[in-house]
């Protein structure tokens, strides 16, 4: 890997504008970023980030302004490159926010195919393979040694042969990662890698940034809604506004910056924890009572022998590191995947072997992580397809509380969702598991993707519905200590067993619990 | 918003009495034009004639079956379950594997000298190979690339008669033919490749269907050159290294029965075609199987898998697909070349829609993808029809069901699972672990 080259390329963004229709999702915007550095891109959710990241790789054709690489060799613009062309010409890499990897494919698979040029050789090496000489056995053996590389870096080598799709997010972000290092990019755009880390997690992403900057000296543009990662590792940070750059400038001078606490940091961080605890319930009856449940997928148990119970009004957060089996379980409690044993009581009765749509009707509804809206259908429909079971003379009521607490869903409710920014999408998922009525809701990750002054919203929102509409809510968050924060109880899942139980304020206290899910790189210094 | 489900088992039964009324319903509304009224030909004039007791039979009994259903737990409980090891790829270890190999390998070539093959059995297996050919390279643009192709029989034809048109007007034999008609339909490929591969998924599969079609009815009207519907006949016979398959020679040479001294037998050329077609299923194997090993057989994989992934990445999707689709094209051509040496007469009439329908289910019910998957379901797709004879004219209504049955069975296909185009050793990497790192 080459060493950092001082005032080596710098890729600049001049006047860039990006209009969808009746929607200016870029203003006039004008930055730039310089390799070996860390360029961090924030701002609230639909502000134009991905979009700055699309035209920048050739996915959007810009309306108006130019991108340039410029380096010794003279300057080049991007925005005039066919989409394909830039990796190899401008050498810009990209991960996606909503990870796009070759699912089915292995780990290893995905980053060979991320080396297809070298290993082809403009098709006569691939001639070669095909008559099995040895010139390209050599490359390919080559190109293997350098995606083994990468995966070890990344910590994935030992997870190599598994296919892609079955790995945790944690590490498929990672693997997204390495799989645009392959590139030998000179500038990687990352679009929310931490999202869907817990702090210690999002801590070691961090570190690995650093190091891609500092060791292998190629330019890192990062957006990112975790301020703990941003503060950490940015050198430059550029704020976004509805499509305009409000501010730009070291971590330190955004972080004060009254024009971005006021659009989207909010007041200092860290308050959540210090919320008033919800007052003690009389104990209720079991709502969802779950008893030595195992369950996975194929040979791979990923549940063991699990006891969980939520009681009828409470909030109770399921915590643990990426592939603990949060996301499993609740999938299992709608028959997928199966569970193989155990018994599931919901309201008394046995869920287990219901069909999804079955235990829909009961009243659980689920907001399953990466959010799964329709993407064809605009914001009121996909809601309209939320409500469909409750009662069609509440829709107009329930619509509106939805868009109260999202007023963004209210001015696109015309959208089609699939074109929506991925915080804006995030919050269709949610409204539109509220318009379920649900008697338990179950959350998945709802602050993922989300700008931090949302995400103190929603968390207001969980703790209104739950305190107003007696809804019941069983909440997976990474985002341990705000997720706490609101809950009556929680439980600590570890490779698929319950290590820790009990209410939240003790678990807030326990130093096994601190140290491993709520303290990441410190506070945002 | 909501307080506890309601879980009483009344509200079940009134629920259940419910359906049942309503599929009775739907079933009276139906079958009063269907079943209900029946033209009656009387002495000459049309005449309506109603059978009220039909429709309530039938009302009756759609009511009752609605109700019973319902008290068993729905039709979903009918599904059958099978052990969740079955649901996994068939994945054979090396011994096994090699042996199994070479045994049906050493079947295959012994299969013509067998007692029991005659001019029946012989040419069922060739169909049988054209089909697993065909298959194997209709995968390529399905299964790998994952483009739904409708009108793959367009190669097929185009490989028939570019040969057959070589073979009558030239006198081209068939060995310098073969190379000839791949290289044609590969062409043909890339030619329609270019303005469709731009759209997706159905709308690619409606822009196939129609080429195929057009295709044939290019065939059918070009009479000149094609024939019309009368096809080319006197396509030359592939001959054995020279040797023509035949009782006496045309001028005076010799055929294949006297060099080897043995009695003229038409087996000889039947026999012989089915080692062409099998030597030809072979290579059409190892050729695809190396391909899925090369950087083009993953950037396949990788483009059904996510495009947009694969522009980032710096592939350039339509070059990728144009070979996917050539490559595929080219095979069908081979195989049609083949298909046109051994019937000797070619027409549009097998190259109908119903080909490509038959390939493209040979691909699915097979496990997209999966090769193995492809000779299993060729084999059912070919032996059905035939073990159906005896049901005379239910013959396609039996194969029909035994293919909506597969698919409940296996909606994955029959071998669902891929085995990785590529294997890292991890001896050097399990000490860390499957830990994230720190
Ligand atoms: N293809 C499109 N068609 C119409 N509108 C679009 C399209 N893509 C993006 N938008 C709109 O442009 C705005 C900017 O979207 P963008 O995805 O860039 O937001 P973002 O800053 O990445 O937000 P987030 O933090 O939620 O990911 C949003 O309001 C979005 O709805
Ligand atoms: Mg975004």
């Amino acid at each position: 890997m080459s060493a950092m080259i001082a005032g080596g390329p710098v890729l600049a963004v001049r006047g860039l504008s990006m209009r969808f229709g009746g929607i200016l999702a870029i203003d006039n915007l004008d930055f730039s970023a310089k390799t070996g550095e860390v360029t961090a891109v924030i701002g609230p959710n639909g502000a134009g980030k991905t979009t700055a990241f699309n035209c920048v790789t050739g996915f959007y054709k810009p309306t108006g302004g130019e991108i340039t690489i410029g380096d010794e060799a003279g300057t080049l613009r991007i925005d005039r490159l066919p989409g394909h062309k830039i990796v190899s010409r401008a050498r810009i890499a990209r991960t996606f926010q909503n990870i796009r990897l070759f699912a089915g494919m292995t780990a290893l698979e995905n980053l060979l195919v991320a080396q297809h040029q070298a290993l082809s050789g403009g098709g006569l090496l691939q001639l070669q393979g095909l008559v099995g000489l040895p010139a390209y056995r050599a490359a390919e053996q080559a190109a293997v040694e350098k995606a083994m590389g990468w995966l070890d870096r990344m910590g994935l080598a030992a997870r190599a042969n598994d296919e892609a799709g079955t790995l945790p997010y944690g590490l498929q972000r990672r693997l997204e990662i390495a799989r645009a290092m392959c590139l030998d990019p000179r500038f990687l755009c990352l679009d929310e890698p931490a999202a869907g880390l817990n702090p210690r997690e999002s801590a070691g992403l961090g570190a690995d940034l650093r190091r891609l900057t500092e060791e292998d000296g190629i330019g890192v543009l990062l957006i990112e809604h975790d301020m703990s990662v941003v503060m950490n590792v940015s050198d430059k940070i550029v704020v976004l506004d509805y499509g305009r750059k409000i501010a730009e400038g070291t971590p330190r001078e955004i972080r004060d910056n009254p024009k971005v606490i006021a659009a989207y940091l909010g007041e200092a961080s860290g308050e959540a924890a210090a919320r008033a605890k919800p007052t003690e319930r009389p104990p209720a009856r079991a709502l969802l009572d779950i008893k030595r449940l195992n369950a996975g997928y194929g040979k791979v148990e990923v549940l063991h022998d699990l006891d969980l119970t939520v009681n009828q009004g409470e909030i109770v957060t399921l915590l643990g590191a990426n592939g603990a089996g949060k996301s499993t379980l609740l999938r299992s409690l709608f028959g997928k995947p199966r569970p193989s044993s155990g018994e599931v009581m919901f309201g008394g009765r046995s869920i287990i072997g219901l069909p999804a749509h079955e235990v829909a009707r009961l009243g659980i509804a689920h907001a399953p992580e990466g959010r799964r809206i329709m993407p064809k259908m605009t914001v009121l429909e996909n809601l309209q397809i939320g409500a469909h079971l409750s009662d069609p003379r509440a829709f107009q009521a329930d619509a509106d509380k939805v868009f109260a607490l999202f007023p963004r869903l209210a001015e696109r409710r015309k959208q089609r969702a699939g074109t929506m920014s991925g915080g804006e999408q995030q919050m269709l998922a949610i409204g539109r598991a509220l318009m379920q009525r649900p008697s338990l809701l179950l959350l998945d990750e709802p602050s993922l993707g989300l700008a931090p002054l949302v995400i103190k919203l929603i968390f207001d929102a969980i703790r209104d519905i739950n305190e107003t509409d007696g809804i019941t809510i069983l909440l997976v968050e990474q985002n341990a200590t705000q997720a706490l924060g609101i809950a009556d109880r929680g439980y600590v899942l570890q490779t698929g067993r319950v290590v820790h139980a009990g209410p939240a304020s003790t678990l807030l206290d326990m130093p096994e619990i601190r140290g491993a899910y709520l303290e990441g790189l410190g506070a945002a210094t | 918003m909501a307080s506890g489900p309601s879980l009483e088992t009344p509200a079940r039964d009134h629920k259940a009495l419910r359906n049942a009324g309503l599929a009775a319903l739907l079933t009276l509304v139906l079958s009063i034009p269907f079943i209900g009224i029946r033209l009656d030909d009387s002495q000459g004039s049309n005449g309506l004639a109603f059978r009220p007791q039909w429709v309530a039979g039938l009302v009756v009994v759609v009511f009752v079956a609605r109700l019973v259903l319902d008290q068993t737990g729905g039709l979903a409980a009918w599904r059958p379950r099978f052990p969740t090891g079955l649901k996994r790829g068939l994945r054979l270890e090396p011994p096994v594997s090699t042996i199994l190999i070479a045994l049906v390998l050493g079947l295959a070539f012994a299969f013509p000298l067998a007692p029991f093959a005659s001019r029946y059995e012989i040419g069922l297996a060739t169909s049988f190979l054209i089909y697993v050919m065909l298959g194997w390279g209709l995968n390529i643009v399905v299964g790998l690339a994952g483009l739904l192709d409708l009108g793959y029989v367009a190669f097929y034809a185009a490989g028939a008669y570019t040969f057959g048109l070589l073979s009558t007007h030239f006198g081209i034999g068939f060995w310098l033919a073969l190379p000839l008609s791949g290289l044609a339909a590969a062409t043909l490929g890339m030619l329609l490749g270019f303005p469709v591969l731009r759209l997706r998924g159905d709308y690619l599969a409606i822009v196939t269907l129609g080429f195929g079609e057009i295709i044939r009815i290019i065939l059918l009207n070009w009479s000149d050159l094609t024939g019309g519907p009368n096809g080319i006949s006197g396509i030359g016979r592939p001959s054995f290294f020279g040797l023509p398959f035949a009782a006496t020679a045309p001028n005076g040479g010799t055929t294949f029965s006297k060099l080897f001294g043995l009695p003229f037998s038409p087996l000889h050329r039947l026999a012989w075609l089915y080692y062409v077609i099998l030597a030809l299923a072979l290579l059409t194997l190892a050729f695809t199987s190396r391909l899925r090993r090369l950087p083009i057989g993953r950037a396949w994989e990788a483009l059904r898998e996510d495009e947009i992934a694969c522009q980032a990445l710096g592939l350039n999707p339509t070059v990728i697909k144009l070979t996917a689709f050539s490559l595929g094209a080219m095979l069908g051509g081979l195989a049609g070349c083949f298909f046109a040496a051994k019937q000797g007469f070619i027409s549009p009439e097998s190259f109908t829609f119903s080909e490509s329908a038959i390939i493209l289910a040979i691909v699915v019910l097979g496990g997209m993808g999966n090769q193995l998957g492809v000779v299993i379901a060729a084999a059912v797709l070919v032996g059905l029809p035939e073990l159906g004879r005896s049901f005379a004219e239910y013959r396609m209504l039996v194969f029909g069901m035994a293919m909506v049955l597969i698919m409940i069975w296996r909606p994955g296909g029959l071998i669902s699972g891929r085995s990785p185009s590529i294997r890292a050793d991890l001896s050097r990497f399990k000490a860390t672990g499957p830990e994230v790192a720190p």
